[in-house]
């Protein structure tokens, strides 16, 4: 008979002590991230029921298992309250997914190597950014890869976005309303271009020449519907995270690059997306305009932070499932995440923002962005933010970095506005209309290519 | 076409296009707008106020006490002191005889000529079908007479008395003309998107609009040709394949190269520079199509749909500093003024435009210029540009009139049909009218060459600016206005009309020949005398339109333009965020049009700035912040339409002529008393905003824009997304002037109306 080492509910105490006072590192048995730096691999750091769901529900639930309405309560626990809720009451369903341990399914590997070789060099500087210990911008990977504040949890966030010094994601989006119809499609492109913190082996360095005084350079331009379709914006964020960004828009309508204010950070970026730039992967602001920071739940979670990339799905995409025509979400798995993270923090710069707070889960493990759930000015819940990321690798599909390892991004996200009951699904699709496609470190000039305000126009229509 | 244009059509054709991911998108709108207002634009001749008036002449005997006929007039005196043949008697009889060249003789009663006592509206066409022989000479002279015979105040239907107070009643034959049409628009519009990829670093794109207006078929009255122009061949534009009520244009049709910094568009395309908002100040690259909706769909939409592509070559560079140098070449396209005739006219429907001659001599010509945009900083970014173009919005003038016009012989037309001519060679002998000069019995030519006097002008041809083939720039028309309607509508036009009609007579070698050297008529420097000239012409010719033209003057802008963004720590503050734009452009001997049709234009240097001030504001955590914009704009020499702002409020007629006796006022003998008093400037100031609800799915548009000079235009808009295939969108245009012709929205106040599109998008 195996004995185990320690009882089933020691884990979650464990959690639970730390969130009580806010400060440990993360791991149970051992700290987290120095056993993934020398293993890599987690296992050692959680006992098995945390990174085997069968265990953790006594074998009531196993992978495979398909969670719907009649079986959500028996996962209650490890899901974020909007799931619950879509499962529970708009007939959302997702499958369960086996637990990888190992360290390399859960990073970019240029940013992962960065990380760690970077670990320990992060500090605050007195107004809260980011620098080296020699006091210069931050030069790649997680600043702090086992955080003990909400600061340091938000920082990881926000600095480097989508871990790759440059992306070009293409994300076809829909939107069905609350009766469960389709009701909005745009197609759109997102680039993004690290200015600091660049970790690729071909950057020549962790700064972008010239750029040095930027966090980055990020792009949007719309490729449909017609009607919006050449709407570019492009967005330059300072180093200094109390500064708002630059923003310069193209919008076919003027025909011409006009600089926009862009301190007004909450609203939709087009009629019916439930996106604004301040949901940006749960990061959309520069970090010292938000505030108040703070660690409130350490705990296992079921997300989908593994093998959430199709490739043999057109288009990368997924089934649908649930809302009232049964195609309001991405039917997708998800697993049983050993310890996630939640803080929650402020708009404190932003007197009449509709926000009152924004509640974000990570993944220990990776420091990745589970859900974000917003509450409106009356502390009730208004929107979430789910993401689903993974390796690039399933079965005999890969997408490699250039020294051969499999790749890694996010896939998916879906934002549920609870209120008005209308789920935008975003998918990292391997294209979009206007013949773009999903590239990550392309070896392309994306600076001059898509963030200037020529390309801008270039872009537009 | 040129090549580069050909290039993207043929890369969308030929077969290795198979390869291309093709990206295809599109929009099918219907769009219609309800007029507001009471009534037609009174350009239009199914809107013209004098359709069915019988409008007197002032200066026939039978007007008012008959002081005005008798009123001395001005007297034409040659360089060498000989009088026009007619008036040879009278200036012999004078105790003094003329100085060469002399301009203050008055010796022509006002109404000497004046023959008829009414200009009946379809004077002409009524003269004919009441079979006139015409007055005089070989029956060319037909004049405005009602259609029972000389001078007769008939009106069908009506009580004939007009002698001693107003015409009465009114013309059922003019009336027969007015029409109206409860819609300014009634459109369906398809659009289709292509572009194409080819590789990272070549793109292709061409739009394709389809618009056909069915705004005719909902009214009644004349309509006019919606789309042609006969500028190429019958295009308006390079791109375009028209008819009457239905357009196809390709908007852009363009390839487009970038490698690193560099970054070149070749093909059919439109260029926007600036950041003023509506008022352009450094926006002078392309013309605008103005033959859909003039300017007025939504305020949001700027000029989207009214910039004129064209055939260019785009040019840009950034530069590691973030500097960018934009460049272009495009060939010379110009503004397309709305059709006369429909909804949106500006030109009244009694002129005839006809620009073909002139716009050849800017076919195939280049604009060009350069613009530099050098950020300082994160908050300061400063523009410099230069222009080198033909004005796409071109500058008026008479142009010369047809040989034939209405099936009729023009005999303003120096040759064969000259009337004036004609008069002279077959003039009977004895007074010209009852009471005028006694002349002998013709022809006259002989005594023409007596007296001094210069015979009829010979025709040059070659091209010759006003001897090619008529010499006049006016013509016998049906639909000619009356003097009251002239007067009316020139100064509407922004004109000073007894200017202008100095123009038609003294520029005009066949005109000045038969008004000056054989009628006597000294120049029109009083409304006395601009009446006498008028209502003669009208006696005698019959109704008669102008012809204009446009020339496309090349001149140079330059421009700067400069933002700033302001900061403040709290974010919530109203004054973060704010973007102060300001841009001047100076264009130096920038030419005008003259106000009284010369072709000696009105030059002067045109500073033309503006100021704008930019915000998104959150003013409630239940609403998005509301996008706000307010602008000023500084023109020193001309109005937002172009016009120059010595047109600007002209002297109602009313001014000269006594309300109740119908005699002349005073002021009717002041020199230059009816020229309009002009404005030192022109300033514009706009207000509006945007404000969506939480979604975006609906959004309140409010736009107001003053003219400082008196006068508003107020556009209240929903914009409603329920879905992403369709859209509606609910506005209204409501425009009011002061009613001083000194504000643009004089210009505009007829166009009142509230517009629904309804926008499907795949």
């Amino acid at each position: 008979m195996y004995i185990r080492r320690f009882d089933f509910d020691y884990a979650r105490r464990q959690l639970l002590a730390r969130s009580a006072v806010g400060v440990g590192s993360a791991g149970v048995l051992r700290a987290l991230w120095p056993e993934m730096c020398k293993a890599g691999d987690i296992a050692r750091a959680y006992p098995e029921e945390l990174t085997n769901i069968e265990a953790f529900t006594r074998g009531r639930v196993k992978v495979g298992d398909v969670i719907d309405q009649n079986s959500i309560d028996l996962v209650q626990d490890l899901v974020d309250p909007i799931l619950y809720q879509e499962v529970k009451q708009d007939g959302r369903k997702f499958f369960i997914q086996d637990t990888p341990t190992t360290i390399e399914t859960l990073f970019p590997p240029y940013f992962l190597d960065a990380t760690i070789r970077n670990q320990g060099q992060a500090v605050f500087d007195a107004v809260g950014n980011i620098y080296t210990r020699e006091g210069k911008p931050w030069i790649g990977g997680l600043p702090f890869p086992d955080p003990q504040t909400g600061d340091q949890a938000i920082a990881n966030l926000t600095l480097s976005w989508g871990r790759h010094d440059k992306a070009i994601y293409c994300f076809p989006a829909q939107v069905t309303g609350a009766d469960g119809e389709h009701a909005y499609e745009y197609d759109f492109v997102w680039a993004e271009q690290q200015c600091t913190g660049l970790v690729h082996p071909d950057a020549h360095g962790p700064y972008l020449l010239g750029q040095e005084d930027k966090t980055r350079l990020q792009c949007i331009w719309f490729t449909y519907t017609l009607d919006v379709k050449g709407s570019a914006f492009l967005s330059i964020w300072h180093y200094d995270q109390r500064q708002i960004p630059e923003l310069f828009g193209y919008l076919p309508s003027l025909q011409r690059v006009r600089r926009f204010p862009a301190n007004q950070r909450f609203e939709p970026y087009m009629p019916g997306l439930n996106l604004y730039l301040s949901d940006a992967w749960a990061a959309g602001d520069p970090m010292l305009t938000w505030g108040n920071y703070r660690i409130i739940h350490r705990g296992p979670m079921l997300a989908s932070s593994h093998h959430q990339w199709r490739p043999e799905n057109d288009n990368w995409t997924h089934p649908l499932c649930g809302g009232k025509r049964d195609k309001s979400y991405w039917y997708v798995g998800k697993s049983l995440v050993p310890e996630v993270l939640v803080f929650e923090g402020e708009p404190v710069s932003y007197p009449n923002a509709p926000v009152s707070k924004r509640r974000v889960f990570v993944d220990v493990r990776n420091m990745s962005v589970l859900q974000a759930i917003t509450y409106d000015r009356r502390e009730e819940m208004w929107k979430g933010f789910e993401t689903g990321a993974g390796q690039r690798l399933q079965g005999e599909h890969a997408i490699l970095t250039k020294d051969g390892r499999p790749e890694w991004s996010f896939n998916w996200l879906i934002s549920h506005d609870l209120q008005s009951n209308r789920v935008t699904r975003v998918l990292q699709g391997e294209k979009c209309r206007g013949q773009w496609h999903t590239a990550l470190d392309p070896p392309q000039d994306l600076m001059h290519d898509f963030m200037t305000e020529q390309a801008l126009r270039r872009l537009g229509t | 076409m040129p090549v580069a244009v050909a290039g993207v059509c043929a890369l969308f054709l030929c077969g290795a296009a198979a390869a291309i991911d093709w990206n295809i998108s599109g929009v099918v709108r219907e769009e219609i707008a309800y007029s507001l207002s009471g009534s037609d634009n009174e350009l239009n001749l199914k809107g013209n106020v004098f359709n069915d008036r019988i409008t007197p002449h002032y200066t026939h005997v039978g007007w008012g006490s008959g002081a005005n006929a008798n009123a001395a007039t001005s007297t034409y005196i040659d360089g060498e002191g000989h009088a026009g043949l007619f008036q040879q008697a009278a200036v012999a009889a004078l105790p003094v005889a003329p100085l060469p060249g002399q301009a203050n003789l008055r010796t022509i009663p006002a109404g000497e000529f004046t023959a008829s006592p009414v200009n009946c509206r379809f004077g002409h066409l009524n003269a004919q079908r009441a079979g006139s022989h015409g007055l005089i000479g070989d029956g060319g002279f037909l004049g405005v007479l009602c259609p029972n015979g000389g001078g007769s105040a008939f009106v069908p239907g009506v009580a004939p008395a007009v002698v001693g107070r107003r015409a009465p009643g009114i013309s059922l034959q003019g009336a027969a003309l007015n029409g109206d049409n409860p819609f300014n628009m009634f459109n369906t519009r398809f659009e289709l998107d292509v572009s194409a990829a080819l590789n990272s670093a070549l793109a292709a794109f061409v739009k394709v609009r389809v618009y056909a207006d069915a705004t005719s078929a909902f009214g009644d009255g004349h309509n006019g040709n919606l789309f042609g122009n006969p500028y190429w061949g019958t295009r308006s534009t390079m791109g375009e394949v028209n008819a009457r009520n239905a357009v196809l244009d390709l908007p852009a049709a363009y390839l487009d190269y970038h490698a690193g910094g560099l970054w070149l568009r070749v093909g059919n395309q439109t260029i926007a520079w600036g950041e003023a908002y509506f008022f352009r100040v450094m926006d002078v690259v392309n013309g605008l199509d103005l033959r859909r909706h003039l300017t007025l769909g939504p305020g949001g939409e700027e000029f989207k749909d009214q910039r004129v592509a064209s055939p260019s070559l785009r040019v840009s560079y950034t530069f590691t500093n973030d500097w960018e140098l934009d460049s272009f070449v495009s060939m010379f396209s110009p503004t397309v003024v709305p059709p006369q005739d429909s909804a949106y006219n500006l030109i009244a429907s009694s002129t005839s435009l006809n620009e073909s001659d002139e716009f050849k001599d800017a076919r195939n010509t280049l604009n060009f210029g350069t613009r530099l945009s050098m950020p300082f900083n994160e908050h300061f970014t400063l523009t410099a540009m230069y222009t080198n173009r033909r004005n796409p919005d071109g500058v008026f003038r008479y142009a010369e009139a047809p040989v034939f016009n209405a099936g009729l012989a023009n005999g303003f037309c120096a040759g064969a049909h000259n009337e004036t001519n004609n008069l002279l060679t077959h003039f009977a002998g004895g007074a010209l009218v009852p009471g005028g000069p006694v002349l002998p019995a013709g022809p006259l030519q002989g005594a023409l060459r007596a007296a001094g006097l210069d015979p009829m002008p010979q025709l040059l041809g070659h091209g010759h600016k006003t001897l090619d083939h008529c010499g006049s720039a006016l013509a016998p028309d049906p639909y000619a206005p009356s003097s009251t309607e002239y007067w009316h509508l020139l100064a509407r036009s922004r004109l000073d009309p007894m200017k202008a009609l100095r123009t038609a007579i003294d520029e005009w070698p066949a005109t000045q020949w038969s008004a000056r050297q054989v009628f006597g008529f000294g120049r029109e420097t009083n409304v006395a005398d601009a009446l006498r000239t008028m209502e003669a012409f009208h006696s005698f010719f019959g109704g008669f339109r102008a012809w204009v033209t446009r020339e496309f003057k090349r001149e140079q802008v330059f421009a700067l333009g400069a933002n700033y963004i302001t900061h403040s720590d709290d974010l919530g503050s109203f004054f973060d965020s704010i973007i102060i734009r300001g841009e001047v452009a100076v264009t130096p001997h920038k030419q005008f049009t003259d106000t009284g049709l010369s072709r000696h234009f009105i030059q002067a240097n045109e500073i033309v700035s503006a100021l704008i001030l930019e915000k998104f504001h959150r003013f409630s955590d239940a609403f998005p912040a509301t996008y706000m914009v307010a602008q000023w704009m500084h023109r020193e020499q001309s109005d937002l339409f172009g016009r120059h702002l010595s047109g600007t409020e002209s002297v109602n007629f009313e001014n000269f002529i006594d309300a109740q006796t119908g005699d002349f006022k005073p002021a009717a003998f002041t020199e230059n008393a009816a020229a309009p008093r002009g404005s030192s400037s022109a300033n514009y100031v706009v207000f509006a905003f945007q404000q969506p609800t939480s979604s975006l799915i609906w959004r309140f548009d409010l736009a107001l824009m003053v003219d400082i000079e008196g006068g508003y235009l107020v556009q209240p808009g929903i914009r409603y997304r329920p879905s992403d295939a369709w859209q509606w969108d609910v506005y209204a245009n409501l425009i009011e002037g002061d009613g001083r012709n000194d504000s643009v929205m004089d210009s505009l106040d007829f166009a009142d109306e509230a517009f629904v599109r309804l926008s499907y998008f795949f």
